[in-house]
């Protein structure tokens, strides 16, 4: 007794750690560990209070410093249980920081939290609540199911809030809670308490952003509550609703677009005149009145100032962006304004909206401004800019630019600002344009010839890719080249083009000998053609001369010669190697020599070269002894084990695998067909299979897993045009049916079986885990809305004819089931679920085959709203007893 | 829903932290690090919602202390920040001038005062005055 009161006397409070701790500037760690160990100690302690004081020390320890308390999780579970409250309080503290889904002593917990829930003292009961919504796991889900039921009909409202706002997280890890709670949840749109409602609501505005077309039937509760409500919070969630809802039914836009745009014109609170323009942007596009609202207010709060405001408004007019480019047109001033905010977020939706607004009419002007800003942003602002201009000029082969030339100038621009990391892009980009726009080759040329002269563009890395294509481009069009050749030899020259990656400066060498071959061609001609003679001192000496170019050439290739890259070294000894007949002006036969084969490199590099088409098979012509179909006959089996589109050439990408089928008179390979293999081809594959063995796949394993027969098919049209028929024959046969025929055989009716076969009763398709939960889920949610939709009307008419005459309805009803009378069998049916899944699990087992029926219906043919309405209405009052019924059992049976 | 919120000064200390979905402790020391980095270096005159992975935070900062919220990305923005005003107003009540300090030590309250300020990730009571009552009336618990 006394060391325990030693003990209480010495404990460190929580005070004395905090202030410990803050006293700690070093040696945090040593300081953090000792607490840990002295909490280790105190928890062993069988006083409570001095327990209860190590828990919460522990528990501030995990909080601020991140300590492990997962050890202490029966230590927690012990507190929890203590009477006193303020002890209590500091277990479920605990529990809620620290548990999780596996925590072992979940399972010790659900009696405790039961008790709790029930108590007398609604702070006890908020206490176990809050916990409960923070450590729920399925089990304690199932267990409590019934008492979270119990409290939302509680006579304290402040209870009545909680429990319904956990109701959330109840349903999200034990989804057949829906079935029992849901009809609670929606009559507590209609509570007293105004809190209560706005629970209600937040709880049903989750759930509806995961399944809108679930909750369409309560639309009219949810604007009749919107109608009504004058909390902000309360009416943002409603708006929320209606934004995920909208978009699915056009007639509930109409209904809601005058009171929207009432609320946003009266309406103070900036968040929900937010939430009202977001509803807007989402489903009432087509509402002009509404956008044009939206668009004023949205420009009204732009000009405010505020960042916040000025942010929102763009991520707004991003989501009219598509549907109303006017929208954008009008604020665009406003827009560019905040490419220069500081806010890099601001930037960024800017950037994005300007982009969404360039077309063939303004594409000029917006990139000039846009590169002005470039120039002025930090990196990786500035990269974003370049890289958005060049993926929307570059869009749909440069669909919106229509001067080329112009840019042109602007790919160099981009290479040329400073931050500019684009290299690769703009290289494609000049190398696609100069390829495919023949009438701006010259442009090209000379933007490319820039490129190469300037030596400060070598020593960035980033850059390489558009100097290897302007070294390229430059190279296969020098006639072009607008100061001639020789400028053109001096840049590719240049010292600084040893800090280029080899795989560049290969291109470079390259250029080198095209381009050099291109100048002395022409010098030839220049001198040759005419005079016969070569006059010695105008070659020695000149400038520009030929000689003066092999010299340039030689002094700076012959050190590559040594190059660690084999590429460089090659293509430096190569170019070395076509100078050599040159290096003695005065040898005139050699330089004859020389030049006739320089004539002949020269018509070589003369071929135009371009991209080569993907369709450009499809252009060969078939020769006229290849036999296609023939062989592929016994590829049957093996393409039927896939039900993929075929790709057989141009003709024929969209063909599917049956019309396919008809088209060649398929016949599933009989014996004689697999009998008939070549004999020869048999060997040939045997010897293949014996030499590369490690490359098969083992013939115990089955084969199916490996490359469709669209592969396979399009690789045999390939053999064959290539190499002729017998090729092929040995390529398809053997490899793929004769080798394993059964594998094939037995896989392929798990691939014909087709929709329409979906519907035959008693097969049943095995449903996964998780779609068996969704649509479990649907399914209550449907039940027990149709039970709510008892009073008589639906959700398409409540939107309809709010007040109208129940007469009117009900003739339409009547015209509408006459066309559903089939309904009564899956009406049957669905109570034998209700029924069954409410009583117990032993149920569920003996229908399974209505469950799956149901499940397969709804997501091949999920029942459209009408339908639904149809059967509800037409056993509303039979379903809503029956629903009730299953709740009572359910609640009774979970209770015990 | 909110995800989670967190209370952090300058230097990236955690002061509260509470999370409404389930997480690994590490992957919570990581968020809280990640989440200052985003936040500290902030000019005032930015914006208060960062987007942050496939969520965004809203924050705003109170002297040394920021208060962030990680929300859904479809969540109304403003209509958290002034629920971030609202809270901090109550703690400045509760506390009559509230400081760091103040919610170092008495972290437990603070704790109390969020569970009546949000439940389950979603804003459970809007009244400033209810939640004060809420809170004198839970004193008086033993």
């Amino acid at each position: 007794m006394a060391s325990a009161m030693m003990e209480s006397l010495f404990q460190r409070t929580l005070d004395d750690l905090v202030k410990g701790l803050r006293l700690q500037m070093v040696g945090e760690s040593r300081y953090l560990a000792k607490a840990l160990e002295e909490v280790r100690k105190e928890m062993k302690s069988t006083d409570p209070i001095i327990k209860v004081t190590a828990l919460q020390k522990l528990t501030y320890l995990q909080m601020a410093c991140g300590a492990d308390m997962s050890w202490a999780s029966f230590c927690a579970v012990e507190v929890m249980t203590m009477t006193r409250f303020s002890h209590k309080k500091v277990g479920y503290l605990a529990a809620s920081q620290s548990f999780h889904e596996g925590t072992d002593v979940l399972v010790l917990t659900t009696n405790l939290l039961k008790k709790d829930l029930g108590s007398k003292n609604e702070y006890e009961t908020s206490l176990a609540i809050e916990c409960l919504s923070r450590i729920l796991n399925a089990d304690l889900a199932a267990a409590l199911t019934p008492e979270v039921f119990t409290l939302m009909a509680s006579s304290r409202s402040y209870i009545r809030k909680k429990a319904t706002l956990v109701l959330l997280r109840v349903f999200v890890k034990y989804p057949d809670a829906i079935r029992v709670a849901f009809k609670r949840l929606v009559e507590k749109m209609d509570d007293a308490d105004p809190q209560v409602v706005c629970a209600a609501v937040s709880v049903l505005c989750e759930l509806t952003l995961k399944e809108p077309r679930a909750y369409l039937p309560l639309a009219p509760e949810f604007y009749r509550l919107l109608d009504k409500s004058s909390n902000n919070w309360l009416s943002i969630k409603l708006v929320k609703i209606f934004g995920a809802l909208t978009p699915l039914e056009p007639r509930l836009g109409r209904k809601i677009a005058g009171p929207l745009c009432d609320l946003m014109r009266k309406v103070h609170a900036k968040s929900l005149l937010f939430e009202c323009i977001r509803t807007v942007t989402l489903g009432l596009r087509d509402h002009t009145g509404a956008v044009k609202l939206c668009v004023e207010k949205l420009r009204e709060n732009m000009d405010l100032g505020d960042p916040n405001l000025k942010y929102l408004g763009l991520k707004a007019l991003a989501a009219l962006m598509d549907s109303h480019p006017w929208a954008l047109a009008e604020s665009k001033e406003v827009i560019i304004k905040c490419l220069n905010d500081g806010d890099i977020s601001i930037q960024r939706r800017a950037l994005v909206l300007i982009m969404g607004m360039v077309s063939e009419s303004n594409v000029v002007e917006t990139v000039q401004v846009l590169l002005r800003y470039a120039q002025s942003a930090d990196a990786s602002f500035c990269n974003e800019l370049l890289s958005s201009i060049l993926q929307t000029c570059g869009r749909a082969r440069y669909e919106i630019v229509s001067d080329f030339g112009w840019y042109v100038t602007v790919l160099s621009d981009i290479a040329c600002i400073p931050h500019s990391e684009h290299g690769g892009e703009v290289g494609r980009q000049l190398m696609d344009v100069a390829i495919r726009v023949e009438s701006v080759r010259t442009d090209v040329v000379r933007a490319c010839c820039g490129l190469l002269a300037d030596p400060a563009l070598l020593g960035r890395p980033a850059l390489q890719g558009a100097l290897c294509a302007a070294a390229w481009i430059v190279g296969e069009h020098i006639t072009r080249a607008p100061h001639g050749p020789y400028e053109v030899l001096e840049a590719l020259l240049q010292p600084r083009t040893r800090l280029l990656h080899f795989s560049v400066h290969a291109v470079y060498l390259q250029t080198v000998l095209k381009v050099f071959v291109s100048y002395a061609i022409s010098y030839q001609h220049r001198y040759f053609a005419k005079k016969e003679v070569l006059e010695q001192e105008e070659v020695v000496t000149q400038r520009g001369s030929l000689h003066a170019a092999v010299e340039l050439i030689k002094e700076n290739i012959t050190p590559l010669m040594n190059s660690v890259d084999m590429e460089v070294q090659e293509r430096a000894c190569n170019v070395l190697g076509q100078l050599q007949p040159f290096e003695d002006p005065n040898d005139i036969h050699r330089v004859q020599d020389g030049f006739e084969m320089l004539t002949a490199l020269s018509e070589v590099f003369s071929l135009d070269l371009g991209p080569v088409s993907v369709h450009a098979q499809g252009r060969v012509p078939l020769p006229e002894n290849l036999l296609i179909e023939n062989n592929l006959d016994a590829l049957g089996p093996v393409c039927g084990s896939d039900d993929v589109l075929l790709n057989t050439g141009e003709a024929k990408t969209s063909t599917s695998y049956r019309e396919w089928e008809a088209e060649f008179n398929f016949q599933p390979p009989s014996k004689e067909n697999l009998s008939g293999v070549d004999p020869s081809s048999a060997a040939l594959l045997q010897q293949h299979r014996h030499r590369y063995e490690n490359f098969y796949l083992p013939s115990d394993a089955p084969v199916v897993d490996y490359p469709p027969a669209q592969l396979t098919l399009s690789a045999a049209t390939t053999a064959s045009t290539s190499h002729g028929p017998t090729d092929s024959s040995v390529f398809n046969e053997n490899s793929l049916v004769w080798t394993k025929p059964r594998q094939a055989k037995a896989r392929r009716p798990a691939v014909v079986a087709l929709d329409d076969e979906d519907d035959l009763p008693g097969i049943s398709t095995p449903v996964s885990k998780k779609g068996l939960k969704d649509e479990l889920v649907f399914e209550a949610i449907r039940d027990a809305l149709s039970a709510d939709r008892n009073k008589g009307h639906s959700a398409a008419d409540g939107l309809e004819t709010p007040q109208g005459t129940s007469s009117s309805r009900k003739s339409g009803h009547g015209h509408r089931s006459t066309k559903n009378r089939d309904a009564t069998n899956p009406r049957v049916d669905e109570i034998q679920i209700h029924a069954g899944d409410g009583v117990g699990q032993e149920a569920d087992s003996q229908t399974p085959n209505v469950v799956h029926r149901e499940h397969r219906r709804s997501r091949h043919h999920r029942p459209s709203k009408l339908e639904i309405h149809v059967i509800n209405d037409g056993l509303s009052s039979e379903n809503e007893s029956e629903e009730y019924l299953a709740t009572v059992v359910a609640v009774g049976s979970k209770g015990v | 829903m909110i995800r989670f919120i967190l209370l952090q000064n300058r230097q990236g200390k955690t002061r509260l932290a509470k999370y409404y979905i389930p997480l690994e402790d590490s992957e919570k020391h990581k968020l809280e690090y990640e989440v200052h980095r985003l936040v500290v270096n902030r000019d005032p005159k930015f914006t208060n919602f960062v987007e942050f992975r496939t969520h965004k935070v809203i924050y705003r900062r109170y002297a040394g202390l920021f208060f962030s919220l990680c929300v859904d990305i479809t969540d109304n923005e403003l209509a958290y920040l002034e629920s971030i005003h609202l809270f901090v107003e109550i703690l400045d009540h509760f506390f009559s001038n509230v400081c760091e300090l103040d919610l170092v030590f008495n972290f437990h309250k603070v704790y109390l005062i969020l569970d009546e300020f949000i439940l389950a990730g979603e804003l459970q009571e809007t009244s400033k005055k209810a939640i004060i009552e809420r809170m004198g009336e839970l004193e008086k618990q033993d």
